[in-house]
Order: structure tokens, then sequence, then C-alpha cells
């Protein structure tokens, strides 16, 4: 175990090296797959857009309301734009990361290697807060 | 000749710092708070799903179909739950190896940590997939494509 260590710290033995090279590989996948996907839904929303329009003002067909269709269509239209800023930088620190790791490893170059994780870190916070406020969001629900 | 440039990667020159560690330690803390946490979700899910609700929408139809339906929602439950259990004790495997591998030291037991890390992005990716193509062909069926 001691030889593992070198005199500055401990050294990426080829078995770490191995497995990090498949955590970045995998995790590019993922966050390639994540974009195509969130592209396909902004492109079914924007063809379904006039349809959900419709939906919105078929509820209040009266001019009064009108307003109110625009401000829950603008509500409806945020709250997706939120969702998918969330998401797409999510998305952004795993592929940036994935990406800095792998070629970190390739090269031996330990600022990107670091920079890599750090990304990866980023990943996992943003993953770990969504996932509180997931749990809280149901726990209100619930009571 | 670039042999020499070539044979230095053979030796690992890159390790893991303390600038390194200390962001393989937070993302292991982060990614334990977020296995724990879906963990919760799941059973506040299964709470959820065995509310007294249920039993009164049964009551109501009591058609043998919908009983059908029904088993095939369990089905489909019960499988969603072993699949989100297994990812994320994969998570909480990888969080719990790493800090105690950080903690002791250990540079080979840490890189062998990051196999259970490479194993959950894998079968999310694999989930993903799945999910998109069943998304596809559900959109097919239904004509709307």
């Amino acid at each position: 175990m001691e030889e593992n260590q070198s005199i500055l710290g401990m050294e990426v033995e080829p078995q770490g090296r191995a497995n990090l090279t498949e955590v970045a590989r995998w995790g590019k996948f993922l966050a390639i797959v994540g974009y195509v996907f969130m592209g396909i839904f902004v492109l079914m929303l924007a063809f379904a857009w006039n349809n959900i329009m419709t939906a919105f003002t078929g509820s209040y067909p009266d001019p009064y309301s009108s307003s109110l269709v625009s401000a829950s269509s603008g509500f409806f239209l945020l709250i997706i734009v939120l969702f998918l800023g969330v998401f797409f930088t999510l998305l952004f620190f795993l592929l940036r990361g994935a990406t800095r790791i792998k070629t970190g490893l390739r090269d031996n170059d330990q600022a990107l290697f670091n920079s890599g994780l750090a990304n990866l870190r980023n990943y996992f916070i943003m993953f770990g807060i969504l996932s509180i406020l997931r749990v809280l969001f149901s726990l209100m629900a619930l009571f | 000749m670039q042999q020499p440039e070539n044979q230095s990667s053979l030796f690992s020159e890159l390790e893991y710092d303390p600038m390194a560690k200390s962001y393989i330690g937070s993302m292991a803390s982060w990614a334990l708070i977020a296995g724990i946490c879906s963990i919760i979700l799941l059973c506040v899910s299964i709470y959820e799903a065995y509310r007294p609700r249920e039993i009164f929408a049964r009551r109501t139809e009591g058609f043998g179909g919908f009983e059908m339906v029904s088993n095939a929602a369990i089905g489909s439950g019960i499988i969603s739950i072993i699949i989100t259990l297994v990812i994320n004790v994969i998570l909480i495997r990888f969080a719990v190896t790493t800090r105690r591998q950080l903690e002791n030291g250990n540079a080979m037991g840490l890189g062998q940590s990051f196999g259970s890390l490479k194993a959950y992005f894998m079968i999310i990716s694999i989930l993903v997939i799945l999910a998109m193509t069943l998304v596809f062909l559900g959109l097919l069926v239904a004509g709307t494509i």
C-alpha cells in the first residue's frame, strides 16, 4: 500500500487510471445523451407550443381573462426555461469534467486533471442540492 | 523519435494531490447526500403509492381489467423501485469507499472505488437510452410523429 504513495502524494495507479478513464467516458456519453434529450424536448415544445397556447386560451374565452392567460403561459414558459437552464448547467459540468479528466489522464496534465475533478465535484454539488430540494418538495406535498 | 515521450505516459505522473483529494472528498460527500436523498424520495413514493385512496379507486371501478392494469402498475413499480435502489446503493458505496480510502491514504483503494462511479454512470446512461427509445416508440405508436 505504501508503495502507491509518492513523496508528494498519492499516485494515480493503473487501476485508478483505467477506472477514471471509464468514468470520464461514460460521463461524457451521459452528458451528450442528456443534451440530445434536451434538444428533442425543446423541439417538441416548439412544435406543440401553439397547441399549448390554444389549451390555455380555450379555458378562458372572455377578453378579461386574456391577460391572465398570457401571465400563466409566461409563468409556464419561465418554469420550463428555468428547468432547462438547471439541466443544461448540470450536464455542462458533467461534460466539462469528463472531458478534462480524460485529457488530463491522457496527457498527464495535473492541472487539467484537477480541473476535471473540480467540475465533477460541481456536478455532484448541484445534483445533491437538487436532490435535497426534491425531497423537501415531496415531503411538503405529503403533509 | 517520439518513443521517450510516449513511454513517459506508462509511468504514472499524475497524483491525487491535496487539491484533487479535496475535490474527490467533496464529490463523495455530495454523492452520499444525493444517494440518501434519492432513497428517502423512494420511501416517500412507496408510502404515497400505498395510501388508502388506491383502495377507494379499486372499489369504484371493480372490473377485472382494472385489476390487470393495477397488477401491471405494481409490476412496473417494483422494477423501478429495484432499479432506483441499485443505482443509489452503487452511488452510496462509491461515496463511502472513497471517503474511507481518502482517510486511509490508500491510492489503490481510491482507484478501485471509482469503479462504482463508472458502474453508476453506465447504468444511468443505459437507462436514459432505454427511456428515450421508449418515449420515441410511444410517440410513434400514438401517431404524433
